[in-house]
């Protein structure tokens, strides 16, 4: 089984860890407490195939960006999460990207673009075109999505499988043994 | 008609300044034939140019004429020359009203007409121009050619302009001489020879006369000329005289002129003067630097306070008079190109004295023996306080607010050999720190002095050596033999109570096992990993407080390092000038080309310094305690091998800073490098974590024993109190109720896995007894995130307990039992209760025969046999829980009991038919067995 190293970057309370939450364990997490670093497995089926996603949730609050490094030499695929309230949040992943870019030393990497909290309409921001556009420069997908409402949740991880898949077609099959210590 | 004209001329016109221009000799046409006027067009001689019409009587004595009217051309209005066929000298002239005319002749008229047409055509505007009617086209296109001067007669004068200036009239004087000359000579005409020769004799005669004359009057004219040139001579006296009288004048003119010019130079000279003067003055006072300043600058000892204070202010005077913006030009004043180097020279100088003096009060401070201060702490957790530091160097802060403007290089070279210098003294000071917070750790874990002291060698070489391999076996065997240790004390069963010394020498014997032992037992450590980390659980008491004494000292450590980052954060940020107010100074060229000031553009910029600052700030902090990070993760690492549990701990304590540390100043150095920590430890934490669940996944059940409750139910049961003990108010709490929720999930599931395994006890038992041990935990401890596992647990230990009971109880009294089966059948079938007696199955009879096979002693005897199995079932300690299960035992016997009785009572009425043992006999039997065991 192919294992994919996914990891979720952004500002703080954009609600990475909602996503990766509600993906992973399929609950919505109302409480907001900063994360620091979790890790999930989860084992999906995506194009035709098991995987086990490997999935870092990241922190998002500028204290911890030092180690940002070592996650982005290891990730395989990113999610770059803003908030549509926010627009502090898209502004700052430019840099993100760019640091990905740097780290990985190159010009394509598995990436998508989400917009996280589309069920706050009302509030909202940053519109759809500026994330569009922003996408489209970068090369990337890009959705909009809520984990409140589950809309778009799962699709963003598939799309990341979908385009690592692309990038490196998946190697002779090893027969590694996945290390089987997950945590639920 | 020229007489006449020019009579006209003389008389009537000459003296009104006008010129005749065209005359025409009229009379009245119908009136009397006489021809007694003339009408005159004249011109004035004078401008503004204006053109009469006059009609002129000639006086019947005398020859005088006399103007009798006068018009204005631009008063005629039509000119009519009835000439349409033939050709007539009548003409009409219409001013106010007609005048019939008639000329003389028709060349006469013509002639008049013509100029009249002419006179119109030049004077007067267009539109008011007369009409001219029955005139011969001829005469009028004649006129406009301007032919007329030559056509016209002699004696007329030319209608041109230039022709009317050269006739000349002749004087009077010349007329009347010539008038009498000719009267004289009255033979002139009869004989013109006769007359030229009388007039070349009189000619002859007057000028011999005049000859004569000229002659005679020579003597008079001598002397005129005499008188003439003495007057000459008089005069040209008189203008010599003036003359001189003119140089002389002139010459004071000039003066004068001299005079007053050079009185505007001096004023102007003057007021350059004072102007220069002032200019200097200002000059000379900004670029003055008294002598005592130069001195101090030169040679004024820094180390004592008075010194830096004299250069403290002959710096700020310099740098005053080097900042003074000179106007273009004046630099290349030699003076002032003297000072300027003089300035600079003295600029250069101080720096280097300054910057050297720094660099060996640096050196100094950096190279400080740490020795005398490691003797005084190593027992005491302090890092030595860099006050006494700060103070001393503080006075120098405005001389280095100086430097950094003065002398950018030699600025930077300072920060650098200062974060060069001190981070050798924090690396050694910390380093030892460090080095005492791990012996700390050792003895209290606990650890035998030996052990301990060589752990203390292994941490401190390993200090010197980042991470060797050294560190990780000795470390190991540490760990190890820790663990050994426990599982020897567990073997000895008396672990808690084991003295010190009893330790030693247990210690002294495992010692010497270790080794040898070493490999093997790292391969079985997975498998011993459960037993082990369970033991260092359940060790208990002092290990618990040890676990305590551990955060605390762990909060000591970092309560330690804090406030030194941060006065040593305050100090840089004071003393190097780190601020936004000289940020400009600090990033050249950067801002300024961007420069724009809108708000907006302001804010950002001011944001980006303050970036630019915290940026500063944190690269010098790294710089200078590059140490602290690697030694703090170091000490993170150790922490963790000397007992996993104590992550817990850490993140507890690293999670409290961070936050704290948060609300200070996000970007800070300390934020940065405990939040770099706090991760290290979450990793270790859920290592911890993602390893207990590892161990749960893969318990095994011994073959023989008794199953009881699980160890790792113990053991989770353990962690919860533990974690719980730590985690009670932290910010960190969902990470370990994470941590709970996967590993409850697993112990469930471990549950239910080792429960089938089991052999000897039936699954049931293990089950509802370990959801028993689970449900009084979780009860007890109250963790509202597990509330709803709580729940899960209660209602399987209850089915369990269920299960349980009717598996093991089953019916007691089988016969019994089948037979009031056979009733309820029966009266499910619709036959009323008391009729069921009356069928042969089930009468009386069959009823007594039933009964009297359960006699009380057999009931006592099988509820013995039974409660001997459960006994034997469940574990030895679990007294409680076996009292639980006899008391649900009994229920459900006494249930059963009633129902029979109930059916008995319903069926049998007055049969008198009853068991032959009452339900206290039941009660009996069943609180004798209990208090029998």
């Amino acid at each position: 089984m192919r294992e994919y190293k996914l990891v979720v970057l952004g500002s703080g309370g954009v609600g990475k860890s909602a996503l990766t939450v509600q993906f992973v364990q399929g609950i919505f997490v109302e409480k907001y407490d900063p994360t620091i670093e979790d890790s999930y497995r989860k084992q999906v089926e995506a194009e035709n195939q098991q995987c086990m996603l490997e999935i870092l949730d990241t922190a998002g609050t500028e204290q911890f960006t030092a180690m940002r490094d070592l996650y982005m030499k290891n990730g395989q695929g990113f999610v770059l999460v803003y908030s549509i309230t926010s627009q502090a949040s898209f502004n700052d992943l430019s840099d993100l990207r760019e640091q990905i870019l740097r780290v990985k030393d190159t010009d394509e990497v598995p990436m998508i673009l989400v917009g996280n909290k589309c069920d706050l309409e009302d509030e909202r921001i940053v519109t759809r075109e500026q994330g569009e556009q922003l996408a489209k420069e970068w090369r990337s997908s890009f959705l909009e999505t809520s984990a409140k409402s589950k809309i778009n949740v799962e699709n963003i991880f598939f799309d990341l499988v979908k385009q690592i898949n692309k990038k490196t077609p998946e190697p002779k099959r090893k027969k590694k043994k996945s290390s089987g210590c997950a945590l639920l | 008609m020229a007489a006449i004209k020019h009579a006209l001329q003389r008389d009537v016109f000459t003296p009104n300044q006008e010129r005749l221009l065209g005359v025409v000799h009229v009379g009245k046409t119908g009136g009397k034939k006489k021809k007694s006027s003339f009408l005159c067009a004249s011109v004035t001689t004078e401008r503004p140019v204006e053109v009469y019409i006059s009609r002129i009587k000639r006086q019947e004595k005398g020859e005088t004429y006399k103007k009798q009217k006068t018009w204005q051309l631009k008063e005629l209005k039509i000119v009519n020359g009835k000439e349409s066929d033939k050709q007539t000298t009548d003409f009409d002239l219409q001013f106010d009203k007609n005048f019939k005319w008639s000329a003389s002749s028709v060349a006469e008229k013509h002639t008049f007409l013509a100029c009249l047409w002419k006179l119109c055509h030049r004077y007067l505007p267009r539109q008011s121009k007369p009409t001219f009617a029955n005139i011969p086209q001829s005469l009028l296109e004649v006129s406009v050619s301007g032919t007329e001067t030559s056509r016209g007669t002699s004696n007329l004068p030319g209608p041109d302009e230039d022709a009317l200036e050269d006739y000349q009239a002749l004087t009077d004087q010349e007329e009347t001489d010539l008038e009498r000359m000719i009267t004289e000579c009255e033979f002139a005409i009869s004989d013109a020879e006769a007359f030229s020769n009388s007039l070349s004799r009189d000619l002859s005669v007057l000028d011999g006369q005049n000859i004569h004359s000229i002659m005679g009057s020579e003597v008079q004219v001598n002397s005129l000329m005499l008188l003439l040139d003495n007057a000459l001579n008089e005069v040209s006296e008189i203008e010599a005289r003036l003359d001189d009288y003119d140089l002389m004048v002139g010459a004071i003119a000039s003066q004068m002129g001299q005079m007053k010019n050079q009185e505007s130079f001096i004023q102007i000279t003057n007021k350059n003067h004072s102007r220069l003067l002032e200019e200097l003055d200002k000059l000379v006072m900004q670029l003055d630097l008294s002598k005592g300043h130069v001195k101090a600058l030169r040679e004024a000892n820094l180390k004592h306070d008075s010194g830096i204070e004299a250069c403290t202010s002959a710096a700020e005077a310099l740098q005053q008079a080097m900042e003074v913006e000179l106007p273009k030009g004046l630099s290349k004043l030699q003076a002032v190109s003297d000072q300027q180097k003089l300035f600079d020279t003295l600029r250069q100088m101080f720096a280097k004295r300054l910057y050297e003096h720094l660099i060996t009060v640096f050196a100094k401070q950096g190279s400080e023996h740490p020795g005398s201060s490691l003797t005084k702490q190593t027992n005491e957790l302090k890092l030595p306080k860099h006050f006494p530091y700060h103070r001393d160097l503080l006075p120098y802060k405005q001389l280095i607010l100086w430097l950094k403007v003065a002398d950018k290089t030699k600025y930077t070279q300072l920060c650098t050999v200062y974060t060069q210098n001190l981070n050798k003294l924090y690396s050694q000071e910390i380093k030892d720190f460090l080095t005492t917070a791990k012996q700390r750790f050792i003895q209290q874990a606990n650890i035998d002095e030996d052990i301990g002291s060589a752990a203390l060698r292994a941490t401190s070489r390993s200090t010197l050596a980042l991470n060797t391999a050294a560190f990780d076996s000795q470390s190991r065997r540490l760990t190890l033999s820790k663990k050994l240790s426990s599982s020897i004390k567990n073997l000895s069963g008396s672990q808690q109570n084991l003295a010190v010394k009893e330790k030693k020498k247990l210690f002294g014997s495992t010692q010497s096992l270790v080794k040898p032992k070493s490999k093997k037992l790292r391969i079985g450590h997975k498998k011993r990993g459960l037993a082990a980390s369970r033991e260092s659980l359940a060790a208990s008491d002092f290990e618990l407080s040890d676990r305590e004494k551990f955060s605390s000292t762990f909060r000591e450590v970092l309560s330690e390092l804090e406030p030194t980052c941060q006065d040593e954060e305050r100090f840089l940020t004071k003393f190097f000038h780190l601020n936004v107010e000289s940020a400009d100074t600090m990033m050249p060229g950067g801002s300024d080309d961007e420069e724009d000031d809108t708000e907006q553009g302001v804010a950002s910029r001011k944001k980006y310094q303050e970036a630019q600052v915290t940026k500063d700030i944190r690269r010098m902090m790294t710089e200078i305690f590059s140490i602290v990070e690697p030694e703090l993760s170091q000490l993170v690492a150790f922490g963790e091998e000397l007992d996993p549990l104590n992550s817990l701990n850490m993140l507890v304590v690293i999670g409290q800073r961070v936050t704290q540390a948060q609300q200070d100043n996000d970007g800070s150095f300390l934020a940065k490098m405990l939040g770099n920590c706090l991760i290290e430890v979450k990793r270790n934490f859920d290592n911890f974590v993602r390893n207990k669940v590892d161990a749960v996944e893969d318990a095994h059940l011994g073959k023989n024993k008794k199953c009881g409750i699980l160890p790792f139910v113990q053991d989770f049961e353990d962690f919860v109190e533990l974690a719980e003990s730590i985690f009670r108010d932290s910010e960190r709490r969902t990470d370990i109720d994470k941590a709970y929720k996967s590993l409850i999930k697993s112990v469930f599931q471990a549950i239910e896995r080792v429960a089938g395994e089991s052999h000897k006890t039936p699954p049931e038992v293990v089950m509802f007894e370990n959801y028993h041990h689970l449900l009084n935990c979780l009860s007890s401890l109250k963790i509202a995130s597990l509330d709803q596992e709580k729940r899960d647990v209660k209602l399987r230990y209850n089915n369990y307990l269920d299960s349980y009971v009717t598996s093991m109880l089953g019916r007691p009294l089988e016969k019994l039992s089948n037979f009031f089966e056979g009733v309820e059948q029966v009266i499910e079938t619709g036959v009323r209760p008391e009729e069921v007696g009356f069928q042969l199955k089930f009468s009386k009879q069959e009823l007594r025969k039933c009964i009297k096979e359960y006699s009380g002693k057999d009931v006592k005897k099988g509820l013995e046999s039974l409660h001997h199995k459960i006994v034997k079932h469940t574990a030895e300690n679990e007294n409680r829980l076996q009292r639980v299960v006899w008391q649900h035992m009994q229920e459900e016997f006494i249930r059963q009991y009633k129902r029979f009785e109930d059916l008995i009572s319903k069926c049998y009425p007055e049969s008198h038919i009853s068991l032959e043992f009452t339900i206290e006999n039941v009660l009996q039997y069943f609180s004798d067995i209990a208090y029998s065991q």
